[in-house]
């Protein structure tokens, strides 16, 4: 399977945190979703992607392009959703288009204001009165009018109620039936990511813990409650991470089926992403 | 073409609101004091130009252009040829609607060569003070760059007079001889001197900018 993004071993340092040796596949026709705390190093990594920060090592290749040489090409070809920036609140819908005809070679206005009407969105006034919600759904229609082949948004969901989230969701599912296509999101809303990503890829502290398949995770991952006589049996190695609490220890297990070959442990919970998460932020060994 | 075209459009909406504040204070000036219009439009121009900077901050649009398909290179000259646009409509502006105005008003003290000098002389130390603005603003961000901007201009004035007492000193003449051997070619000079550090500025900001992270 092609990859239409591929990151080797990418590093950042800063005086305060840091990017260390990220490396990410996502195959075509694929969702990725990228999760982790607020300063995890979920907008690093994306603003590395876009080349708006000088990283100090690693190799990024969008449809097979290195971006620092092929920057246009690249651009040209994807969409994005940035979570706090955007090109002015000054401008209206139409002002923008104005702005964005000039900027992409396949901009295209019919499906812009498709989406500014779908969106109920007012043609002729100025964004800085509108709702987060609105705001966010002006920016998504920017990012989806140029017929982009991937799709790259920083906590699209952030600020939208149920509903605009259902609907946005569906946009991105409606996008990525296009097998050439492919979106990487972040969001802290991993029951959003749930729904719709094949791949959860978790960064903590500027380090990738996991990049899987969700189903996989979903299936295998599980959580082990159980007693501090129980505990002290278990190996380290079966488990990924600890947490006690005032009388019990749950336990983060990487395979479900096995562990419970293995233990004689009857309470083995079904772990989801947020859980999982939890876990390894919070746990231990 | 077509991004710098769109980068400049994008400045140029931004500020449409502003017009509306224009026609009002040009209607104040029409009664009032018809000359001071021809320094009015280079200066606010010039300083509404320089508000694009702010606008960027507001929304860190910035960080969103740099996601489409641009260079940071073009993002600067985009900037410079709007302040640039702006500044020269300013100078345009001040010297036609002033004489137009003193014209339709049949203004005794109407001058035209009065009203092209004074035009441009403020657009000249409009473009002056931007050729230092630009890079401030990119190196120390809207915000920050409008107090060592403050800083600034006092140490551009004290350099003019400084090299103005060292020229005076080594000629040996005095300061009223030294102004009277200008005059002729002060408009020439200015310019001269306006290009050369307009494109220092130019290249000194895409330096800067390039090794900015937004």
């Amino acid at each position: 399977m092609e990859n239409i993004l591929e990151i080797k071993n990418l590093s950042k340092k800063y005086d305060d945190f840091k990017l260390e040796n990220i490396n990410l596949e996502l195959p075509k026709g694929m969702i990725m979703g990228l999760v982790g705390e607020n300063g995890a190093g979920k907008t690093t990594t994306i603003r590395s992607i876009l080349n708006m920060i000088n990283v100090d090592s690693g190799e990024i290749k969008i449809f097979g392009l290195d971006t620092k040489k092929h920057e246009k090409e690249v651009k040209e070809d994807i969409g994005i959703v940035l979570d706090d920036s955007f090109l002015s609140e000054y401008l209206t819908p139409k002002d923008i288009n104005k702005i964005m005809k000039k900027m992409y070679k396949n901009w295209d206005e019919k499906i812009y204001f498709n989406y500014i009407k779908e969106f109920d969105l007012p043609e002729n006034k100025i964004s800085k009165g509108f709702s987060n919600g609105m705001k966010m759904k002006l920016k998504i229609a920017v990012a989806l009018s140029h017929h982009p082949k991937f799709l790259i948004l920083d906590e699209p969901t952030a600020g939208l109620d149920p509903v605009a989230r259902n609907d946005l969701l569906d946009i991105f599912q409606d996008f990525i039936e296009d097998e050439e296509h492919g979106i990487l999101v972040s969001s802290h809303i991993t029951s959003d990511l749930e729904h719709i990503a094949d791949y959860i890829t978790f960064i903590n502290k500027g380090e990738i813990i996991f990049s899987k398949d969700k189903n996989e995770l979903i299936d295998n991952y599980g959580i082990v409650k159980c007693t501090e006589d129980e505990f002290k049996k278990i190996d380290k190695d079966d488990y990924l991470m600890m947490k006690k609490r005032k009388y019990e220890y749950d336990l983060l297990v990487e395979n479900k089926s096995e562990f419970k070959k293995k233990y004689d442990i009857d309470v083995i919970d079904n772990a989801n992403i947020e859980e999982i998460m939890v876990m390894y932020i919070k746990g231990g060994k | 073409m077509k991004i710098i075209e769109g980068l400049m459009i994008k400045d140029f909406l931004n500020v449409k609101s502003y017009l509306k504040i224009f026609m009002l204070t040009l209607m104040i000036f029409i009664f009032f004091n018809t000359q001071m219009l021809t320094i009015f439009f280079p200066l606010c121009l010039g300083m509404v130009a320089i508000s694009s900077f702010n606008y960027d901050e507001l929304t860190k649009a910035n960080r969103f252009i740099l996601t489409l398909p641009v260079n940071k290179k073009e993002i600067i000259r985009a900037r410079y040829l709007y302040i640039f646009i702006m500044t020269l409509l300013g100078f345009i502006l001040g010297f036609t609607l002033t004489s137009l105005i003193q014209i339709v008003k049949q203004d005794s003290t109407f001058n035209v060569m009065q009203n092209l000098f004074t035009s441009a002389g403020a657009s000249i130390g409009m473009m002056l003070l931007q050729s230092f603005e630009i890079p401030i603003m990119y190196k120390f961000g809207a915000e920050k760059g409008r107090i060592i901007q403050s800083i600034g201009i006092i140490l551009i004035m004290l350099t003019i007079s400084g090299i103005a007492t060292f020229l005076i000193k080594i000629l040996n003449i005095s300061l009223v001889t030294f102004l009277e051997m200008l005059e002729n070619y002060i408009v020439y000079i200015a310019l001269v001197i306006i290009a050369i550090l307009y494109i220092c500025s130019y290249m000194l900001s895409i330096k800067i900018y390039k090794k900015i992270e937004v």
